[in-house]
């Protein structure tokens, strides 16, 4: 009998970054960085509820599953567990299977030159999602678009990273969506902080690697960008609300982003982080208000819509032109709105 | 006493990882303990020492926790190590309390903060529970406990008192009883009890309210307990000598003489630091002046000294040492 479900296959490439500074620095720092990447993914991966394998080789791993949906826990919980241990790596996904042939071990010992070989050859599809991988230049995840079905499609988001040391042009790819867990609910207001604490000190950890590669190279800190913009997208803004001169039911994100002053000037620091602004205020205009329309274009928004965007002038984030945000994240009118509001409020002295 | 306070996180499912305050653990120090750090170095002259963090996630895979802690180096001796297993389920097993990790501490997570005694499984180990939200400050509460334990004073206090053949388990049993005795705590089964956790009660931790009432539980304890210690005032003023700070800064028979001097009880020892802003900020060179003229005061030109008595700091004293003019210490004195 066949089975008339259609056989799901994954491949996930992953490669731990810094792991070069690392062995530079210390000798003992290496060793462990790879031994808690090494343990965090078999861990969660003795979690995954479908065929697993899993192959090793330096600082690397190949993972293939064969269940997308299981793929997405184990990789949200990598993506979790590793980036709060500031252990950070970057991995492409995409449909096929490692097709591994080990290679049979020569081992010859007692000899004068003892002679040993172990390794495996994989697929095409294992070289296509390694060279995903090379050419992703963000942290976290990288999908193949193409390989995913509609119900799929909903586990990922937009993102982009950029491709310049300017940080002027950007390449789009999906990424995979953050959970609730990771990327927090809605803050009543700024007194209730605390409430979102772990998801606070989540984006903390990855500003604070972000401005730390700055200082060992100048705009190593875009890599970065990408993750923070799947934040942003993985956010929910559907509540956001401007009140008495104060923010009301805003995303973690909003506030590390928009409210703190000191992560905001973190923020600020790197190199193409105006897409990061941009992108909130866009969110905010472009998701539905309370008469599920979108914000932009219902007047009882305006309050809100115009507080986004008063904050993107008083940032002087305005003043250069638009045209260079990735298609796939801002759509062209609600930029265009942006771009009216943004010069209304200059020409009213804001 | 040596560093090493290592959490283990353990039992946290694949449903429920995200949810686990992983990120806010890793930055403990950082959101919670650095600043209660600076506040009692300042208020009270504690200098909190001696305790890292190295959180381990764990999955509820592995339910042989003592298979399970082998395979990550837990056996490898790394000084005085403190577990701390938070889970959200129950264990199989737990680790044995050995000389080297006199503490074990099981946090369960559930709905509700819980009950602190001693664990089902072995009555060495101390069990609670907390909530996904509260469980940061749980873990901040039995740090700032211990890193106040490990501080130079209270470290050799504690020493004097188990005597050459004492444990650490002993000292936490008599915080346990000392704590039910004062009426903080409703049994006296469990193997150990964080003052700070008592003193926090429902305030936030690190308040001004929370770090008072914590170093006066210290205080009442450590009164107690010197009171039995056989601490002559010459192993003070050599223990004194032996932290880094004073090392080359004061001499020994002034100090000593001074310590002779002086009640039982608790003090607080002022040292004059080389400090430029104290020489060239007039309006600080006077209130240290002012400081120093009105203590019982020993030393000359920079290397002045000298030891006020009772509970709370001199006047300016929090100032200066906040503005890096003085050295504080808080001196728990036993009976000549």
């Amino acid at each position: 009998m066949t089975n008339q479900r259609e056989k799901e296959s994954w491949i996930v490439f992953l490669d731990l970054l810094g792991t070069k500074d690392s062995a530079k620095i210390s000798s003992s720092q290496y060793p462990l960085k790879i031994e808690t990447f090494s343990h965090t993914l078999l861990e969660h991966a003795q979690n995954i509820q479908a065929d697993v394998k899993v192959r090793f080789f330096a600082d690397s791993v190949y993972l293939q599953c064969g269940s997308f949906s299981e793929l997405v826990d184990f990789v949200a919980a990598v993506r979790w567990t590793l980036f709060s241990e500031q252990i950070f790596f970057k991995a492409a996904i995409a449909r096929g299977e490692l097709e591994d042939r080990p290679i049979v071990q020569h081992v010859t010992e007692g000899r004068l030159h003892p002679f040993d070989v172990s390794g495996s050859f994989f697929g095409p599809a294992a070289v296509g999602v390694y060279y995903a991988q090379e050419s992703f230049k963000g942290i976290g995840f990288t999908i193949e678009k193409n390989a995913l079905k509609a119900d799929q499609v909903d586990r990922t988001c937009h993102s982009a990273f950029p491709v310049d040391d300017e940080a002027s042009n950007w390449v789009a790819f999906r990424d995979i969506r953050h959970g609730g867990g990771e990327i927090g609910g809605p803050i009543p207001s700024v007194e209730e902080i605390e409430e979102q604490e772990n998801t606070i000190a989540f984006l903390d950890t990855i500003l604070e690697a972000a401005l730390r590669a700055n200082t060992k190279r100048k705009n190593l800190a875009r890599y970065y960008l990408s993750q923070f913009i799947s934040c942003i997208q993985s956010s929910n803004f559907e509540d956001i609300d401007f009140h008495d001169r104060q923010w009301r039911n805003f995303p973690p994100i909003f506030y590390h982003v928009f409210m703190n002053q000191s992560t905001r000037k973190g923020y600020q620091a790197i190199r193409g982080s105006r897409l990061l602004f941009f992108l909130i205020a866009a969110k905010v205009l472009e998701t539905n208000g309370a008469r599920s329309v979108p914000r932009y274009k219902d007047t009882a928004c305006n309050a809100v819509c115009n507080e986004v965007v008063r904050a993107l002038v008083s940032q002087k984030l305005t003043t250069e032109p638009f045209s260079k945000f990735p298609g796939d994240l801002i759509a062209s009118d609600v930029l265009e709105d942006l771009g009216r509001r943004s010069v209304s409020l200059r020409m009213r002295g804001h | 006493m040596s560093t090493g306070a290592r959490i283990l996180l353990a039992a946290v499912g694949q449903n429920n990882v995200t949810n686990f305050p992983i990120p806010v653990i890793q930055k403990l120090w950082e959101l919670r303990l650095l600043s209660a750090k600076k506040n009692l170095a300042v208020t009270a002259g504690i200098r909190l020492s001696g305790v890292s963090i190295h959180p381990i996630l764990g999955s509820p895979q592995h339910r042989n926790f003592s298979e399970w802690s082998a395979a990550r180096g837990f056996p490898i001796p790394c000084g005085q190590s403190y577990r701390f297993i938070v889970s959200d389920n129950g264990w199989d097993t737990l680790p044995t309390v050995v000389t080297n990790n006199p503490l074990l501490v099981a946090i369960d997570l559930q709905k509700a903060d819980g009950y602190l005694g001693p664990h089902p499984l072995d009555v060495d180990v101390a069990h609670t529970g907390a909530t996904v939200k509260t469980v940061a400050n749980h873990l901040a509460d039995f740090l700032l406990d211990i890193s106040f334990a490990n501080s130079y004073l209270p470290a050799q206090i504690i020493q004097g008192t188990l005597g050459p053949t004492g444990t650490l388990k002993e000292l936490f049993r008599k915080k346990v009883i000392f704590a039910h005795q004062a009426g903080h705590l409703a049994e006296e089964t469990a193997p150990y009890v964080s003052f700070s956790a008592l003193a926090r009660k429902s305030d936030k931790f690190g308040t001004e309210a929370h770090l008072d009432a914590f170093v006066r539980l210290w205080d009442e304890f450590m009164l107690r307990v010197i009171s039995g210690a056989q601490i002559s005032r010459e192993q003070m003023a050599r223990t004194i000598l032996n932290y880094p700070s004073y090392r080359n800064q004061l001499p020994e028979r002034p100090l000593l003489r001074i310590l002779e001097d002086a009640p039982q009880g608790i003090c607080h020892l002022v040292v004059q630091k080389r400090s430029m802003e104290a020489r060239t900020n007039p309006k600080l060179r006077n209130k240290l002046d002012a400081l120093l003229t009105g203590l019982d005061s020993r030393g000359s030109g920079g290397r002045k000294f000298g030891l006020s008595f009772g509970d709370d700091p001199p006047l300016h004293a929090a100032e200066l040492a906040a503005s890096d003019a003085i050295y504080l210490t808080r001196v728990y004195l036993g009976a000549k």
